[in-house]
């Protein structure tokens, strides 16, 4: 019977080896630890999923005519542009990932810099793009799918600066050496958010850009 | 001694949050009309949040002015949540790490010359005093809450306007609907957050600090909520439908603020129970051994957490329109009103399932303990509550049977609504299997539990008519809903809470609250609420709508509504008996025993209150937890430090003596 | 379990892959929501939705490494390669 509740107890503390024991506090072994992220992330991910799949829901109700789909007038060039731009941005990230799971430190934190870099340009060409998309139609003129694309690029690149600060601390804290192959948490968690900013851009690009036929101007 | 007083002041986090919020809410109010400005764009005009607050409330129509003005205004209420979540010291350990700093151990360390109850004003990680923190903040909002309700159905009691205007009527309905929600809510989070960790053998939550920040983040939203009347209050009830709530007041945009804000609390609160219920249960509590409220808690966050996005989008949309005038829901330019009320009620009606399956959970975990018989029908119950949690997401159209919705959705989602009748059944069927031919101890827990049990059965009952096409339209928006919703959330999820409430209390405090006026407590709710629905219950079958602020005597429900409004009076007023109860006997009341109910649950086999890690070493779940009454079944074996030993005179209500053990058997351990 | 643990440079070069895969998908599409006549289907949004799909199982599978979530021991070998 003793050695049956042993067991357990073994499993939980592996790691009291260190001194200090919080008042009765079983320290929670890294690896367990990781795998609490890991799901907690992954579950903050799908409710994001639900978040930008509403978000599509409306874009689909509202931007529909009798004809079918339309989509507002935007610049083809640009879009698959910035698009380019955020996917390269994420094999930057995940080449960040793959460098410091091997601690090379020097691929690491250039891929983080370039990843960064290329999101802040993404950021930027979408504020181009209002710039640009404002001459021709406000959020209030015109059909409701002009609104929908500042709602959805709105959205998506708060999400995108999110992300951004994310990848800044992570590159701050990279070329201070807090990363180690073993102990990447901040990394993961980072390249996980950025790889889903990327995912609902790859939707929203398709939603906004390319499905239907330009609206009507309606005045 | 104003050195000492100041210091202690500096020391409770909710100062602290409450004095930085202030100033940044200053602070994003003044960057919001710079840049604004800046970009030529119509400021603030003090004048309107002003007026608002003196009773002018109505905008004829907005102006640029009015938008600007509120959207300065909303900018300081987004400005004040982070101000009052940095001040509060919720962001500290986070900001630490992100500098590569080490941050705090996130534990409690009492400070030379500060009380301790400073702890449930400041930020925590210690799930017991998180638990208790959303308690008594659950409470406090529904006691609020209720009293608008009072306030506005005293206007209802006779024909006529007596001492309402429309306007106030309307405010009222809205913010007593949206503060029983946030205090529903805030009671869930209350009963999840104190005793899942306990129920499943852990010491703590899988993220402690997430759960504190979950925490702080629903009191700004709640304030914001507040702010909502004195700017003007809103018109739309607590629905908030397009175009009405486009068009409403500044009130309205605090209110969508708000109920976003707390969404974080939900979505973030639910991942951080999932996380728990799947990391960290107990060596050998597998998954059909875990205590039911704990399955209750899990389907209720498998709900939370995806549904609350689509709500969080329904208001920000609205909020969105009010600020830029994308016209998501002006029929004029393309948009489409139908489409709010589907995103909406793609949350609100899950919601309803959030707040009442860990209730159901709670009347679950009470029955057995108090027929002392095993549960029956465990796994029935534990998977009815998944399935309820399913079918949840596919019946939110029967909300809109008289809206413009396609005509053709009626009948799909008629059937998907009387399917969910089946799984609710099982557990009713479960429940008096449980109580049937048990040795059932009436004692206050058991009564409330009884009471949940009588009232959710009514509520039951009372929904297929309001579901099927043939009833439902002609009952849709009258009395009748109403009544139905609150028997329904009143059996489900708000006297549970009561039950949980006085069930755990000797666990929380270590002391026994008055039985006398437990008891009294319970016929004046039940009588009182039982009365007040089933007149509702009239009304709305004569047809009186919801939402009107007056009606004619010739209809004939007067002398009803005046029944009503008395008994929602008494009970009310049965809410002061138990506040008193609470904390009279919290500090007065006497010692009770570590398990005066004799439960075979984890939580009771320790000290009361339960000590800061809850167990010092990790229980071993060995057998079924409701094994009641069977002799020699054995759920869990504790460290022998854990395992409290019975007081001497400590207070037992369930005083005959009984052959079966508690169910746990202390062992040593090998290293102690 | 030396013959599953993957180097280093297999890594990059599976990076790259998915990178040049997600590029012609996008290329793809791009054709297909630009161009005035479809031969297959008769509006785009059809095989446009399925090819975003794919995009996104291919990030979620190869960049955001979802089977870590049930696989946990897989990464510690990798970690343990260099």
């Amino acid at each position: 019977m003793s050695t049956t509740a042993l067991e357990p107890i073994a499993h939980h503390g592996s790691v009291v080896e260190h001194e200090e024991h919080h008042g009765g506090l079983i320290p929670i072994a890294p690896e367990r630890q990781l795998q609490f992220n890991r799901l907690g992330m992954w579950l903050f991910i799908i409710s994001e999923t639900f978040l930008f799949a509403g978000i599509l829901i409306m874009r689909i109700v509202l931007g529909r005519d009798t004809e079918g789909f339309v989509r507002p007038e935007l610049s083809q060039g640009l879009g698959l542009l910035i698009t380019s731009i955020l996917l390269a941005s994420s094999f930057f990230v995940n080449r960040g990932e793959v460098a410091i799971k091997h601690n090379d430190r020097f691929n690491f934190n250039l891929s983080i810099f370039l990843a960064l870099v290329l999101g802040l340009v993404f950021v930027v060409g979408v504020a181009y793009e209002w710039n640009e998309v404002h001459k021709d139609f406000g959020p209030a003129t015109g059909p409701v799918i002009n609104g929908m694309f500042y709602f959805m690029t709105g959205i998506h690149a708060l999400h995108v600066i999110t992300g951004i600060i994310f990848l800044l601390v992570v590159f701050l804290n990279g070329i201070r050496g807090k990363y180690s192959a073993k102990s990447h948490w901040g990394v993961e968690s980072a390249a996980l958010y950025w790889h889903f900013v990327d995912v609902v851009w790859v939707f929203f690009y398709v939603a906004l850009y390319l499905i239907g036929t330009v609206a009507e101007p309606m005045k | 001694m104003l050195i000492r007083f100041l210091r202690i002041l500096y020391h409770i986090g909710l100062v602290r949050g409450l004095v930085v919020g202030f100033i940044a809410s200053i602070v994003g109010a003044i960057l919001t009309n710079i840049t604004r400005a800046a970009f030529g764009m119509d400021t603030m005009d003090l004048l309107i949040p002003l007026k608002a607050l003196f009773g002018s409330t109505i905008w004829e129509a907005r102006t640029l002015k009015d938008q600007a003005t509120e959207i300065v205004t909303g900018m300081g209420a987004i400005f004040f949540t982070f101000g009052f979540l940095a001040g509060v010291g919720s962001l500290t350990d986070w900001f630490a790490w992100s500098i590569g700093r080490k941050g705090g151990d996130g534990h409690y360390h009492p400070k030379e010359g500060i009380p301790t109850w400073t702890r449930y004003l400041s930020f925590d990680t210690n799930h017991k005093v998180v638990g208790i923190q959303y308690g008594i903040t659950s409470i406090s909002v529904l006691l609020i809450g209720g009293l608008f309700a009072l306030i506005f159905r005293t206007e209802l009691a006779q024909p006529g306007l007596q001492f309402l205007n429309n306007q106030q009527y309307n405010n009222y309905i809205g913010i007593h609907g949206l503060l029983m929600i946030v205090g529903v809510l805030l009671g869930v989070g209350a009963l999840s957050n104190y005793l899942v960790p306990v129920m499943i053998g852990a010491q703590d939550m899988a993220f402690p600090r997430l759960n504190g920040f979950s925490y702080w983040i629903g009191v700004p939203a709640a304030i914001i909520l507040l702010l909502s009347l004195p700017m003007g209050g809103f018109d739309t009830g607590w629905t908030a439908y397009p175009p009405l709530s486009v068009r409403a007041p500044l009130g309205m945009q605090f209110v969508l603020l708000s109920i976003f804000i707390l969404g974080f609390q939900s979505i973030v609160g639910s991942i951080n129970l999932l996380v728990t219920i799947f990391m960290m249960r107990a060596p050998g509590m597998s998954w059909f051994r875990m205590p039911i409220f704990v399955w209750g808690v899990l389907a209720a966050s498998l709900l939370q957490f995806t549904a609350t996005q689509f709500f969080g989008l329904a208001f920000i949309s609205v909020l969105v329109e009010r600020w830029t005038n994308i016209p998501f829901y002006d029929p004029a330019r393309g948009g489409n009103v139908t489409l709010y009320q589907h995103i909406f009620w793609f949350y609100s009606h899950p919601t309803v399932y959030i707040w009442v399956l860990p209730g159901l959970g709670v009347i679950s975990e009470i029955l057995p303990v108090f027929s002392r018989k095993p549960l029956f029908g465990y796994k029935a119950i534990a998977l009815s509550s998944m399935a309820i949690a399913f079918m949840g997401y596919l019946v939110w159209a029967h909300h809109m049977f008289t809206s413009a919705m396609d005509p053709f959705l009626r009948l799909p989602f008629m059937l998907t609504t009387l399917t969910i009748a089946v799984p609710t059944g099982v557990k009713f069927f479960n429940w008096i299997g449980t109580l049937w031919g048990g040795k059932i101890h009436i004692s206050t827990p058991m009564l409330f539990s009884l009471g949940a049990f009588i009232l959710f059965l009514l509520g039951g009952l009372t929904g297929p008519p309001s579901g099927l096409l043939v009833t439902g339209i002609h009952l849709h928006d009258t009395h009748w809903v109403v009544a139905h919703f609150h028997i329904t959330v009143f059996g489900g999820f708000f006297f549970s809470y009561l039950a949980a409430i006085y069930y755990w209390f000797p666990k929380i405090t270590g002391r026994m609250f008055n039985e006398f006026l437990g008891r009294v407590h319970f016929w004046l709710m039940f009588g009182g609420f039982a009365t007040f629905a089933l007149s509702l219950f009239r009304i709305g079958i004569l047809g009186m709508p919801r939402r009107y602020a007056d009606y004619q005597s010739a209809w004939g429900f007067g002398s009803l509504n005046m029944l009503a409004t008395i008994a929602a009076f008494v009970a009310g007023s049965s809410m002061l008996v138990f506040v008193f109860n609470m904390a009279f006997s919290a500090r007065y009341g006497v010692k009770a025993a570590t398990n005066p109910w004799r439960s075979r649950g984890l939580e009771w086999q320790i000290a009361s209150p339960i000590p800061e890690f809850n167990f010092s070493a990790i229980p071993e779940i060995i057998g079924h937890p409701y094994d009641y009454g069977l002799p020699g079944a054995v759920y869990a074996v504790l460290s022998p430090d854990d395992q409290a030993s019975p007081l001497e005179d400590a207070y037992t209500p369930l005083d005959q003596p009984e052959s079966i053990s508690s169910g746990v058997v202390p062992i040593h351990v090998a290293g102690d | 379990m030396e013959h599953q643990r993957k180097g280093k440079n297999a890594e990059y070069l599976q990076g790259i892959i998915v990178l040049v895969v997600l590029a012609v998908f996008t290329a793809i599409e791009y054709a297909i929501g630009t161009a005035d006549e479809l031969p297959l289907f008769s509006s785009a949004f059809i095989p446009l939705t399925l090819i975003a799909l794919i995009k996104a199982g291919v990030i979620v599978n190869y960049y955001m490494h979802i089977s870590h979530m049930w696989n946990p021991e897989e990464e510690e070998h990798e970690a343990h390669g260099e």
